[in-house]
């Protein structure tokens, strides 16, 4: 019974890492139509943000994350500005995107590489809490991120339903000209999408880069997650994304106690591959669309 | 087709590839030669896909490590003539393009790029779970050289290998512009301009585009190889992020519209790259900002900015002409 | 001339190499309703899009109260009352009737007010209060046009642009909307109202502009009698010709 619950803990922890990354995907690809490559690179740079708020800044632990979370966020405000609204309205816009914001995790991998340097860095356990679950023990940064991300992106998709901002955004999603006609000024709701989205890649990086380590490209795993995600619960669906990343989570784990970490990455992108080829519009779209 | 002056331009190309070397002689130099002739080669089968065709293919990094352990493999566990391996990888690209394809058939677009991109990053995965076969983390070393009766290619500067990679630049570059020319090309064209006119006249994207996958792969296969035997080393840094934002920003900054500024992207990115090789993590700098500046200022690379290059317009005329 | 609400000056416009718009000139005055009469595809509509800045004009030029709106957003324009009711909208297929509404007063800076602007929709189209909680992706054609009027009346107009809102309507229902539209007439300042109906315009409109091949041919009063046939004539002949 122990592997049981020792698969059901690694799930939840992986699904709320993966939920935190592809949460930011979606809400970027349902309203501006494009994919962020750059996404697992600033999740790198927000833990590295964080660590230098609290080891060389000497902040606070809870500080210096907010502060590392806040400061990329800011980042994620030049990040719209410089590489998707120049490329977004031109022709063949969307590879424009996605090249740029390849380069654009290639800069951050480098800078990270010159203004951290090479040696591996990591932040301490955030809290000290821990609880028992079905015989094994779920302790500090792992039982703050069961929790945490649920709950930050339960908080994003209320926050679409109910306030005056969401009311936009899901209005550009659905019909961009009569929204502009309206009012909405689609640069405007851009540039919050990607603020939020990157938010939360900070909040994903803090997490791993306490319970893992901080590297330069910390991000590239997570990344690839999320992409497997979005395949498998329908990107531009939030409901479809939190179901998505919870499976995935659970297939990674119960792939990795019976077959090693080697081979679960290998069968998680098959499942993807044959997902994507079944069901392009994603496995749980239309479950989650009626319900 | 067919008419003189369209030709013209060939032999000189050939003149010129063939009289660089003996001109260039400094053996830092020919190597960088040598890397141009491959990059060269490897932007231009990537932009048959990527910027002829307007298929988001990121497998194409994949393509060209299938290659490279192919050849890594074969030359050091069968005792295989080491030429032999050059045309296979080829094949084992095309294969692997097969599988890669699959997702084409159903997806669009930015959903292609998606999972092309996730098969690329799927065969580091492999190669790592198959460590038996391919070394695992610590590759594949002691690759035997390539000969040529009793001289190896290296001799000379390695002089062999540049002749060996010009010669596969040249006949890349043949390949593409006969293909650009071809009615598969013109129908490429249609399916990238206007997929749903293009499919009423009778033209299968599906077929259309495994084709081109199909020919690029090739491409990159045998480049595969040929970095092998050049390296006389195999590990995954050939799956790796560095070769696939380097060839990026070739594909870009030459002109991911024309048919040869690719080329032209080779040619520049490997020299800046090379000035910068003492400076570490600035050159990755320098080369993301190199692609970022590009797309920003001209999104139509060299080929766009000056019209210097022989046929930066051609595009959009063909693609009329076609309509 | 110059207590116009709308200019409009020597406009052209087209996409790609097609030319739609050929020096196209009107206005319209403070507290005047004009018409636009055409048959389809010949640049009502661009004509329109063009003065709500959501395509670029070519050349010519398009004043707003008084100022020329070159480079300013959509946003800008309808914070300053000048709101377009788009040809044929889908809507916002998973927002509910409410939330549109909500919605339009948010975006032009209404919010504060807008439970007032909500009851006021509501007595113009009682038909969407039994409506209110539905998802505007499963009206019916009829109520998605009132949605989209009274998305145009929760953004509180001074001219009101009305881009087809009765086309491919049931004659009942175009009735009922006709009857709402009337009452929209006698509240807002200005409109600009294209219908393929030309005795709904006419009715409802002081002077009225036939287009055709992008440029206006014929101009008139719409309570004249005088002239109608002759504006019938040309505006059969324009289709006629058009179809070849």
């Amino acid at each position: 019974m122990n592997g049981v619950s020792a698969i059901l803990t690694s799930a939840l922890v992986l699904g709320g890492l993966y939920l935190l990354m592809a949460a930011g995907l979606t809400l970027i690809w349902s309203t501006l139509r494009v994919f962020n490559f750059g996404h697992g690179a600033l999740l790198m740079f927000g833990a590295y943000l964080s660590w230098t708020l609290l080891d060389r800044a000497g902040l606070p632990l809870l500080p210096a994350l907010i502060g590392g979370v806040l400061a990329l966020a800011l980042l994620g405000v030049a990040y719209e500005f410089l590489l998707v609204s120049p490329f977004i309205r031109r022709p063949n816009g969307d590879m424009l995107v996605m090249v740029a914001t390849l380069a654009a995790t290639m800069l951050l991998q480098s800078a990270a590489l010159l203004l951290w340097g090479p040696e591996i860095k990591q932040l301490p356990p955030l809290g000290s809490a821990r609880i028992e679950l079905g015989g094994s023990v779920v302790q500090g940064t792992q039982l703050v991120t069961i929790v945490l991300a649920p709950v930050l992106v339960g908080l994003l998709a209320l926050a679409l339903r109910r306030t005056g901002i969401g009311l936009t955004v899901r209005a550009l999603e659905q019909n961009r000209e009569h929204a502009q006609l309206l009012g909405i000024s689609p640069r405007r709701v851009y540039l919050f999408v990607v603020t939020i989205a990157i938010g939360l890649a900070a909040v994903a990086g803090v997490l791993l880069g306490s319970m893992r380590f901080i590297s330069p490209a910390m991000g590239d795993d997570p990344l690839l997650r999320a992409f497997v995600v979005l395949a498998f619960g329908g990107a531009g669906s939030l409901g479809g994304t939190i179901a998505g990343a919870y499976a995935i989570g659970l297939l990674e784990a119960v792939t990795t106690y019976y077959f090693g970490l080697s081979w679960s990455p290998v069968l998680v992108f098959l499942a993807m591959i044959v997902i994507m080829l079944a069901r392009p519009e994603g496995l749980l779209r239309n479950q989650v669309r009626s319900a | 087709m067919g008419n003189l002056r369209a030709w013209a331009g060939w032999p000189a190309y050939a003149i010129v590839l063939a009289v660089l070397p003996l001109v260039l002689t400094d053996p830092h130099t020919r190597l960088l030669l040598i890397l141009i002739t491959m990059y060269g080669m490897l932007a231009l089968g990537w932009n048959l896909t990527l910027g002829f065709a307007g298929i988001f293919n990121f497998a194409q990094i994949g393509f060209f490590g299938i290659g490279a352990y192919t050849a890594g493999i074969l030359a050091t566990r069968t005792g295989i003539d080491p030429w032999l391996t050059l045309p296979i990888s080829g094949v084992s690209a095309v294969l692997a393009s097969l599988v890669a394809f699959l997702p084409v058939l159903r997806l669009r677009g930015i959903y292609v790029g998606l999972a092309t991109y996730v098969f690329s990053q799927l065969c580091i995965y492999l190669v790592l779970g198959q460590a038996g076969l391919t070394g695992g983390s610590n590759g594949i070393v002691g690759i035997p050289r390539l000969t040529l009766g009793e001289t190896s290619l290296r001799a000379d500067g390695r002089i062999g290998y540049y002749f060996l990679g010009a010669a596969l630049l040249f006949a890349t570059t043949l390949l593409v512009r006969l293909i650009t020319r071809s009615t598969l090309g013109l129908s490429l064209l249609a399916i990238r301009d206007n997929e749903a006119l293009a499919t009423s006249r009778g033209v299968s994207r599906v077929r259309q585009h495994l084709i081109v996958f199909m020919i690029g792969a090739a491409v990159a296969g045998v480049a595969g190889a040929f970095n092998t035997f050049l390296n006389g080393v195999v590990s995954t840094d050939v799956f790796g992020f560095g070769y696939l934002t380097l060839l990026l920003s070739m594909i870009f900054l030459g002109g991911s519209g024309s048919v040869y500024g690719p080329i032209a992207g080779a040619v520049v990115v490997t020299l800046v790259t090379d000035a910068l090789q003492d400076a570490g993590a600035w050159r990755d700098v320098t080369v993301a900002l190199l692609i970022l500046v590009v797309l920003w200022i001209a999104p139509k690379g060299l080929a766009g900015l000056a019209g210097l290059l022989p046929r930066p317009s051609r595009r959009p005329a063909t693609a009329e002409e076609n309509a | 001339m110059n207590d116009d609400l709308l200019t409009v000056t020597d406009l052209t416009a087209g996409y790609g190499h097609t030319k739609v718009l050929r020096g196209i000139s009107l206005r319209v005055g403070a507290a005047e309703a004009i018409g636009l009469l055409g048959p389809n595809g010949h640049g009502k509509t661009t004509l329109l899009r063009c003065v709500s800045n959501l395509h670029r004009a070519t050349s010519g030029s398009v004043a707003y109260a008084g100022s020329d709106t070159r480079g300013r957003s959509p946003r800008d324009l309808v914070r300053r009352g000048l709101i377009h009711v788009p040809q044929g909208s889908r809507l916002f297929p998973q927002l509910t009737v409410a939330e549109a509404l909500r919605l339009s007063a948010a975006s032009s800076g209404h919010l504060a007010t807008w439970r007032d602007g909500l009851d006021h929709v509501f007595t113009v189209f009682p038909r969407l209060k039994e409506r209110r909680g539905q998802l505007t992706g499963t009206l019916s054609g009829g109520e998605r046009q009132m949605v989209s009027l009274g998305m145009g009346l929760m953004a509180r107009p001074t001219l009101l642009i009305l881009d087809e809102p009765t086309l491919g309507l049931s004659p009942k229902v175009k009735h009922e909307l006709s009857e709402c539209i009337l009452r929209i007439r006698a509240e807002v300042s200005s409109i600009i109202l294209v219908d393929g109906d030309m005795e709904l315009v006419l009715s409802l409109t002081d002077r009225y502009h036939v287009v055709l091949h992008g440029d206006i041919v014929h101009s008139g009063a719409s309570d004249a009698t005088v002239g109608r046939d002759a504006m019938m004539s040309l505006f059969l002949g324009g289709s006629a010709d058009e179809r070849r």
